[in-house]
């Protein structure tokens, strides 16, 4: 579980602390750094996990403008796995000149025991089991484009850096362009791409897995895809298969790539993926505009199977929205809205009944005369 | 009306109602798809007076649907009110905009009124004892913090109480009155316990 972030110097955020629940609704005007957030965590976890240089996901043209740090770009996040609360923090130097990043300090602690940290270019592995003299288990020199985090291999004495870099790795953070989903998969995807451009691989990798799945997408699409029979890859080549939905009406059958889908009905298909393939365990998902395409009526029945599944699960929901459905269904848990006054930092207030003067969330939203003092 | 073509539009006050019922109508298999939720938006203090503010409002578009498979579902804590205060209060309201009072054995509309508050029946069904309806189950009660702070970090949630909702203890209208009321009154929409 996502516990807490907090961003210095990063876009619109000059400095910024969020204790993040169970649930959370994120809405705000447009550009007041909703998306902002979802682009750090996407940042952390490529640094993190998938083993990315900090320049190219903290490029320079990233700092905030309005004030200067000396170039220090600073980002937190507490993650809890079971009893233990991790804290990673990264601090990155800027050289605004030749417009490149580097890691000075990274850090990862299990509540107060340092488990691991890379310092001007030199990394020191303490492992699960501190030394008496307090000393590193392992020190050598390595770069400071990026992380070691991802190079470390599981072993029986490094399994808290493993649970903590597991569970980067189960955020989701999704931000769906429907037009994007490619129909086509040459291979199975470990991961599915933060746009669901490679849906049809990362669903043929979870079909490998759990081949009952299928059936459970069929029976999730079908009250949104009237005929709808199945879903199957069909062979186009020795290795290439196409993601084909089979349907029949009245008196014909008939089949239709995912190619050939409305953008909406793209999206449904993502969307009820993601539930049945992901949301089967313990994971934090993060979703920006998950509406897209949508017809109002289909937002609160996947959002209701997405919270069941994931309260089940231990899981962790944050949706950023501007849909009225999605706003209502999840803003009895926990709403904060992001502004920026006059243009400049973001600012995060909470959204409560006695905010909105007891009307609905999304009603409150509407009303023009709550955004007046961003424009002071 | 058809049982197994039962839709529910449901008016409560946050998320613990929300799931709680929601749990009960995937119960009764009324999916996500045969319910529309109306729930208040999180609260610093009590959110029954959103609950009040939009009876009136619920009950017409409940009445103005064509679909007699359509049911109604009103959840409001009894709090310091209790049950017939609370269903007053609602009657009150009606009458008040000048809306044709419910017919309380119509089969098509409920009102579930938890006393002191839904937190109460969750942590009863979840097995805690002792329990009344007397004490505020909230995690900053002097009296009722045990369960306020168990409901918060999940050991007692909505899902594991509606678990057992179908094996009510002898005892319960002994100790939460308010259940037991509530289970008949939802009896009337059909639906199994």
């Amino acid at each position: 579980m996502l516990t807490r972030v907090s961003i210095c110097n990063y876009a619109c955020f000059a400095e910024m602390e969020l204790v993040l629940p169970r649930r959370l609704l994120l809405v705000g005007s447009n550009g007041s750094g909703k998306s902002s957030l979802w682009q750090v965590l996407v940042a952390l976890q490529d640094v993190i996990v998938r083993g990315r240089d900090v320049a190219e996901v903290f490029p320079t043209r990233s700092l905030t403008r309005w004030q200067d740090h000396g170039g220090i770009q600073a980002f937190a996040i507490d993650v809890q796995c079971g009893a233990d609360i991790y804290a990673y923090a990264l601090e990155l130097q800027h050289d605004p000149a030749r417009l490149t990043a580097s890691i000075h300090c990274e850090q990862l602690r299990r509540g107060e025991q340092l488990l691991y940290e890379n310092r001007d270019g030199e990394v020191r592995i303490f492992g699960d089991e501190p030394r008496v003299d307090g000393l590193p288990h392992t020190t050598f020199p390595f770069g400071r484009k990026r992380s070691f985090l991802p190079d470390i291999e599981a072993r029986p004495d490094n399994t808290h850096i493993m649970a903590f870099r597991e569970a980067l790795g189960d955020l989701w953070l999704i931000k769906h362009s429907p037009a994007q989903l490619a129909p086509t998969s040459a291979e199975e995807a470990a991961w599915l791409e933060r746009d669901g451009s490679n849906f049809a691989s990362w669903f043929r990798g979870v079909l490998a897995d759990r081949p009952e799945v299928g059936s459970l997408l069929n029976e999730a699409l079908r009250p949104t895809l009237p005929g709808l029979q199945r879903i199957a890859f069909e062979k186009i080549s020795p290795k290439v298969r196409e993601l084909m939905l089979h349907f029949r009406t009245d008196a014909h059958d008939y089949s239709v790539s995912a190619d050939e889908l409305s953008d909406g009905q793209r999206s449904l298909l993502l969307l009820h993926g993601l539930l049945v393939g992901a949301f089967n365990r313990r994971v934090v998902a993060f979703l920006d505009e998950p509406e897209i395409g949508l017809a109002p009526h289909e937002m609160q029945p996947w959002l209701a199977q997405a919270t069941a599944a994931l309260e089940q699960h231990d899981g962790q929901l944050f949706v950023i929205s501007h849909h009225p459905a999605v706003i209502d269904y999840l803003a009895p848990e926990r709403t904060i809205r992001f502004s920026r006054p006059g243009g400049g930092p973001t600012r995060i207030d909470e959204v409560t009944l006695e905010t909105t003067g007891g009307a609905s969330v999304s009603e409150w939203l509407s009303l023009p005369w709550v955004y007046e003092a961003e424009h002071e | 009306m058809n049982r197994s073509r039962l839709r529910l539009l449901i008016l409560c006050e946050d998320q613990l109602h929300q799931a709680f019922v929601e749990r009960l109508a995937d119960r009764w298999d009324v999916g996500p798809r045969q319910r529309k939720v109306k729930a208040a938006p999180h609260a610093r203090g009590s959110a029954a007076q959103f609950v009040l503010d939009n009876f009136v409002g619920f009950v017409k578009s409940w009445r103005s649907q064509h679909d007699a498979n359509v049911g109604g579902i009103v959840v409001i804590d009894g709090d310091e009110h209790g049950l017939l205060r609370r269903r007053q209060q609602l009657i009150a309201k009606l009458a008040e905009a000048g809306e044709a009072a419910l017919d309380r054995n119509d089969p098509r509309f409920a009102i579930v009124i938890p006393c002191w508050h839904i937190e109460t029946w969750i942590a009863w069904l979840c097995g805690h004892r002792p329990i009344d309806e007397q004490t505020c189950y909230k995690p900053d009660d002097p009296q009722g913090s045990e369960v306020g702070r168990k409901i918060k970090k999940g050991e007692y949630s909505a899902r594991i109480a509606v678990e057992s909702w179908a094996r009510p203890s002898s005892d319960e209208a002994m100790h939460v009155p308010s259940l037991a009321a509530s289970r008949a009154e939802l009896r009337r929409l059909g639906v199994r316990d």
